[in-house]
């Protein structure tokens, strides 16, 4: 026998206020009979403390409750009996926050490594004491109202960069150092969710060779820990821009497709936030092989540069 | 039996048929093309009658009939070029979009055909050598951990192909069993392989296989995509999309498949495969915006930049103009900007920034540069495709010339004049631009060659284009002469002859057509010290000899071409096979007018001598033919006017320096005959005695030449030739030697005959009609008796019965007793044109010993004649015969009782073997009934 829910939308995206619709389905060779089918939905924030900023004892111990957004549960048939075959039940679940929680409306659905925002849709058959109820539960995701701005208003906040020598904190290869180099720039640190991030870059000059340009897109992660936030930046996606040593002067455009589900709009909440980076890491060719860059990382640290943006991600 | 009298004159009316001169008018031949002319005419008119909406095509055929050129310029009239060029949307285009996807298919196809091919043989050969590195990356491709161990199996290239069209099948296997991640996956690594570039002569060969798979990957998402608008999740059918469908009638589901890849696509890290992957399903854009996606390729251009690689880079926008041609047919913008962004980067390679990398694979700057080649050639072709005259000029300023850096700042510092033009891209610049456009911009364009000097394409190559297309399509009447000067300028400072001579070879085409004599002597005044100071192989003589043959063509006379300045200077570099083939171009060029310069007559002498005297034994049949009907040729043109003297000498030397050729004896022997003629012609009749001795001279030197002529046929019928014009100059002694001469020939012809039997036969045959008609006014030897060669030919045909035979000696013996017949009349038919010659006639007038001979021999023929038919074995051909023979002495002879039944006979022999209705029995028949010949045919 199977239980099976199934959303109304393949892609299983909701917006509020819509309303989640879908059918459980259920085929069985025999009859059951039962005490109720229930539907329960539930959003959650689960939150975990990063072991490098608190301690791997307190991150072990002290975890943080996870905070709900929702939870709803509709009974969807009385105790009765399921005939052999296929069963329909509709279900239908409006979106909104559950009264009395923590926030007011309902935060998109996001996948971290520290903080996780999920949605689901769980059906439970129960079927008396001695019997195991059957159940089983699915995922939907939630988006944020598309706001209708004119284009006018989310215009792109264009920040300049550039990438020199001097702009490095950590140590460089001397002969970059010595060599210098002036990487220019610009990107739309504002932007959509739904709308690649764009921006355009030029090496102005660089007498060490360039190996590679990469963007990359950081997740940056805080968890209320008592006193402290414990604040976590990780990698979501790179995206190459420029291989080998290109052209100067050249100007190559900055395109990078956002990943759904690992993004989300940027959020600040009293327990946890989410922010978003963008990286450009340069690194230059100085004549080291492949293994020793992979063996030791300080050396490979060595002939990078960096410049890190704050991205300001909104859905529209 | 008696002659009858003739009257030969009377005969001729009779017989001939009735002559009238033809005018121009009825010559049969233009009569003919009037006709045809005219027909085509009517068919024209009828078909525009038929269809008078102007069927454009109807028309045309009309034209195509009627001059081939015409047609073309009907069907691309240069109109075309000056009218602005609508710019096609994308939605006049996509009704047709299906189809001209296919069409820029099967263009793309040939076009990777000729890659595979062009690069093929060097893959092959390198490759050996650098194994590994293709090994590696395969291993990379099973098991990405791999990549940093050291061991390498080798593999062949043909394994590479294989692997990959291996990993083709891969995919869409994955593909149909739904797993379309995987698919993509694999995809991914598949355009990964094109990062490599470490063998750089297989990267060609590497590009074409990926790319098929990259097209097989995008079509593939294609159909999924439109069957997912066409068709819902529970398989149920919703609508066939039209064939002209915009983003508007695919459903949301299908809309977010399609988002989904590129969304798949755009998180590929690295750069090269996502582009590849990009450009591959563009195509799906269709489905979610209305309006061409111009703006990805123009993004997919800019983000190619980032790949710093020259293969990699040039055959991804080769890729991107590929699926541009498909989806973006009217916009060159993206082209253009691409092209210009990857000139920056393979002027770093032709300065030698790559040097290192390149010598690390193993191959040298030109060839990796000649690599990029089959690249330039194809976006150029798209970029000028459907040009107009405002984007060409558009195209030519950014490529053709000077690039100010200022554009690019900071791009390359210290060069400040400016950036010259990549030759390799003015030379498919010059090949694409339609060569009116080219004509009119002559000057400008051979500048734009001068700037571009570089190692990509040698320049001696794109002025060898310049001159060509402007050899087609002039320049403007006051441009022609800058246009060389400029050209010229630069190439006579060239060091290498080959490439010198390459472009003086195009360029003197172009003076023969647009300049004077005074700048064709300079440019050969040119050559010529360039010839001097350089080394001159065979290649410098083979552009040679197109040049030569050029001055030959262009000049109708040959005099003329050795009298301009330098061309015998010219003609004295040649050596070896080239010399000989040069000297038979010019022996051709003179077959139409006669040679009379002195000058050309010597030079063209020696050229005849130096070939004459190349052949030898191993010489091949063929070219001993054409050297020996040139010469013979050239003999003949010879003329000395009224210099006979000077001409015999003429033909003593030729007989002296070609002795070994048949042929040129008998040309020489000819025109001494014609030399002997001419002299009586000129003393009009009577000789002086120097003229006669000038004849003698010629027939003398005859006398001397024929023997040496190998075979017999040639040789008895200049005896004879020689021998009338000994008698025409009243050389009784002469003709009379000549004759016995051909006789003894005759008689001395070895037993063992070859193959030719028949022709051999028929020569002989028609020598002996020839003499028995030239015996008529031979007239008879006072001592021997006037019958003293006649009987030498009985003689001949009795002892050498092998020479002639049967029907044809039946009919010699006709044409004798016809011959005896002239002689007996009281006039012969016709007289030598001189004076001073006596014929039979007036020799043996009234002479009974005369005819009492004449009839014994008269008797002794038709003996002969009835003997022979008696011996014939076959019935019809003794039939045959036997007609002959009755034709014979009806002509011959009066009729008389005896003639009347020798003739019955005759016919009745006829009648019995023949069919009645035989036209040469009915004409006998009818001939004999018209003499008054009653013979009783029962």
């Amino acid at each position: 026998m199977a239980v099976e829910l199934k959303f109304s939308r393949v892609d299983r995206v909701y917006r509020p206020p819509d309303v989640v619709e879908g059918t459980v389905l259920i085929i069985t060779p025999t009859s059951i009979t039962h005490q109720g089918v229930r539907l329960i939905a539930t959003g959650t924030i689960m939150l975990q403390l990063s072991a490098r900023q608190v301690g791997v004892f307190e991150a072990l111990y002290s975890s943080v409750k996870p905070i709900q957004l929702m939870n709803k549960t509709i009974d969807i048939s009385p105790a009765g009996k399921i005939s052999p075959g296929k069963t329909e039940f509709p279900f239908h679940i409006a979106l909104e926050p559950s009264k009395g929680g923590l926030v007011d409306s309902l935060y998109e659905s996001y996948h971290g490594a520290y903080v996780n925002i999920q949605y689901s849709v769980g059906v439970e058959i129960s079927r008396g004491y001695l019997m195991r109820p059957i159940s089983s539960t699915a995922e939907f995701i939630v988006e944020g109202q598309r706001v209708r701005v004119p284009r006018a208003h989310v215009a792109p906040e264009a920040v300049n960069f550039y990438i020199t020598q001097d702009t490095q904190k950590h140590i460089l290869a001397p002969v970059l150092r010595s060599g210098g180099f002036r990487i220019t720039g610009r990107v739309a640190t504002r932007c959509a969710l739904s709308e690649p991030i764009t921006g355009e870059l030029t090496v102005d000059s660089s007498t060490v060779p360039i190996r590679s340009i990469d963007l990359q897109l950081l997740r940056v992660e805080s968890v209320n820990a008592g006193e402290k936030m414990a604040t976590e930046t990780s990698e979501i996606q790179s995206t190459q821009v420029a291989d080998g040593d290109i052209c100067r002067g050249l100007t190559m455009p900055i395109y990078m497709v956002l990943p759904r589900l690992f993004t989300c709009p940027t959020l600040s909440a009293g327990a946890f936030s989410l922010e978003f980076e963008l990286s450009i890491v340069v690194t230059f060719d100085v004549g080291l092989s492949k293994h020793a860059v992979h063996t030791e990382a300080n050396a490979s640290k060595q002939v990078m540069a960096y410049e890190t943006l704050p991205l300001r991600l909104v859905r529209t | 039996m008696k002659f009858r009298k003739r009257d030969y004159k009377r005969d001729e009316l009779e017989f001939s048929l009735s002559r009238h001169s033809a005018t121009a008018w009825e010559h049969p031949l233009r009569a003919a093309s009037s006709i045809s002319d005219k027909k085509n005419r009517d068919g024209g008119d009828r078909n525009i009658d038929i269809a008078p909406t102007s069927n454009a095509g109807a028309a045309e055929n009309f034209f195509a009939i009627d001059d081939p050129l015409r047609a073309v310029s009907v069907q691309s009239p240069p109109e075309d070029l000056l009218m602005p060029k609508t710019r096609a949307s994308w939605h006049s285009t996509k009704k047709t979009s299906e189809e001209f996807a296919d069409s820029v298919a099967s263009e793309w196809d040939l076009y990777k055909a000729s890659i595979m091919q062009r690069f093929a043989s060097t893959g092959t050969i390198t490759v050996s050598t650098k194994k590994s590195v293709m090994a590696a990356h395969l291993e990379e491709l099973e098991d990405p951990e791999k990549e940093a161990r050291e061991e390498t199996k080798i593999i062949s290239q043909q394994e590479y192909v294989t692997r990959l069209r291996e990993l083709n099948n891969e995919i869409a296997h994955a593909w149909l069993n739904n797993e379309r991640v995987s698919a993509l996956r694999l995809s991914i690594k598949v355009a990964r392989l094109l990062m490599d570039t470490s063998v750089p002569q297989f990267y060609p060969t590497l590009f074409v296989l990926v790319t098929d798979v990259m097209d097989t990957v995008g079509n593939l998402v294609w159909i999924r995509i439109k069957k997912k608008a066409e068709i819902d999740d529970a398989g149920n059918s919703i609508a066939i999309l039209p064939v002209d469908f915009t983003s508007d009638d695919v459903r949301q589901e299908a809309k977010d498949t399609c988002n989904n890849w590129f969304y798949k696509i755009g998180c590929i890290r690295e750069l090269l495969p996502r582009i590849y992957l990009e450009i591959a399903i563009l195509r799906c854009m269709h489905f979610l915006e209305k309006d061409p996606p111009l703006a990805s390729f123009q993004r997919l251009t800019m983000m190619m930049r980032g790949l710093s690689d020259p293969l990699a880079s040039a055959y991804a926008h080769l890729y991107l103009a590929r699926h541009g041609q498909a989806l973006l047919p009217s916009d060159t913008g993206y082209l253009i900007s691409g092209l210009s962004d990857f000139l920056v980067l393979f002027r770093r390679v032709l300065s030698g920034e790559f040097d290192k990398h390149i010598t690390l694979s193993g191959v040298d700057r030109r060839l990796y540069v000649s690599l990029v080649e089959p690249v330039i050639e194809w976006i150029m072709q798209c970029i000028l495709k459907n040009s107009n005259q405002e984007e060409m000029g558009y195209v030519w300023h950014a490529f053709g010339e000077r690039q100010p850096v200022t554009l690019r700042p900071g791009a390359l510092k210290g060069v400040e004049e400016g950036l010259d033009p990549v030759s390799v891209v003015v030379h498919y610049l010059l090949k694409q631009l339609p060569a009116a456009y080219v004509g009119n911009n002559a000057l400008d364009l051979s500048r734009m060659i001068k700037s571009s000097y570089d190692i990509s394409l040698p320049q001696h190559l794109n002025y060898r284009l310049l001159g060509a297309i402007i050899c087609e399509c002039n320049p403007p009447q006051e441009m022609r002469l800058a246009v060389l000067n400029d050209v010229w300028k630069v190439v006579m400072k060239y060091g290498d002859l080959v490439e010198y001579l390459a472009v003086a070879d195009v360029f003197l085409d172009y003076i023969l057509q647009n300049c004077s004599e005074v700048e064709m002597i300079t440019m050969l005044g040119d050559i010529l010290r360039h010839l001097h100071q350089g080394d001159v192989t065979d290649s410098v003589l083979a552009s040679l000899e197109a040049i030569v043959s050029k001055l030959l063509m262009h000049y109708k006379d040959l005099t003329e071409v050795l009298n301009v300045k330098h061309v015998v200077e010219l003609l004295d570099i040649f050596y070896g096979d080239t010399r000989l083939s040069v000297y038979k171009q010019i022996l051709t060029s003179i077959s139409r007018q006669k040679v009379q310069d002195p000058v050309t007559r010597h030079f063209l002498f020696e050229q005849a001598q130096v070939l004459h005297d190349s052949l030898d034994s191993l010489s091949s049949d063929d070219d001993c033919r054409q050297t020996t009907l040139l010469i013979a040729r050239f003999v003949q043109l010879v003329d000395f006017g009224h210099d006979l003297e000077q001409h015999l000498a003429f033909l003593v030397d030729c007989r002296a320096a070609f002795g070994n050729m048949d042929l040129i004896y008998e040309t020489v022997v000819h025109a001494s005959n014609r030399l002997a003629v001419t002299a009586l012609q000129m003393a009009k009749g009577s000789h002086s005695k120097r003229t006669r001795e000038f004849v003698k001279a010629c027939i003398t030197f005859n006398e001397i030449s024929i023997p040496s002529i190998t075979s017999v046929v040639p040789r008895i019928h200049l005896f004879l030739e020689t021998a009338q014009a000994a008698l025409m100059n009243a050389m009784l002694s002469h003709t009379e030697g000549l004759l016995k001469a051909a006789l003894t020939c005759l008689q001395d012809v070895p037993s063992s005959r070859d193959l030719k039997a028949k022709e051999f036969e028929e020569g002989i045959s028609s020598f002996l009609h020839e003499l028995s008609s030239f015996l008529v006014v031979v007239p008879g030897h006072p001592e021997l008796g006037a019958f003293y060669i006649l009987r030498g030919l009985f003689n001949l045909i009795e002892s050498q019965s092998r020479l002639i035979s049967g029907r044809r000696k039946v009919r010699l013996l006709c044409g004798i007793l016809c011959l005896l017949c002239a002689i007996g009349q009281e006039q012969l038919p016709f007289h030598v044109g001189n004076q001073q010659v006596d014929s039979d006639d007036t020799l043996y007038f009234g002479d009974t010993l005369f005819h009492k001979d004449l009839a014994d021999i008269t008797a002794m023929v038709v003996n002969m004649l009835v003997t022979l038919l008696d011996q014939a074995a076959d019935k019809v051909q003794g039939a045959y015969q036997a007609l002959d023979v009755c034709n014979a002495f009806l002509t011959t002879f009066n009729v008389d009782e005896e003639l009347n039944t020798l003739c019955s006979r005759l016919l009745q022999r006829a009648l019995t073997s023949l069919a009645k209705s035989d036209s040469y029995l009915q004409a006998t028949l009818q001939y004999s009934e018209a003499r008054g010949c009653n013979q009783l045919i029962s």
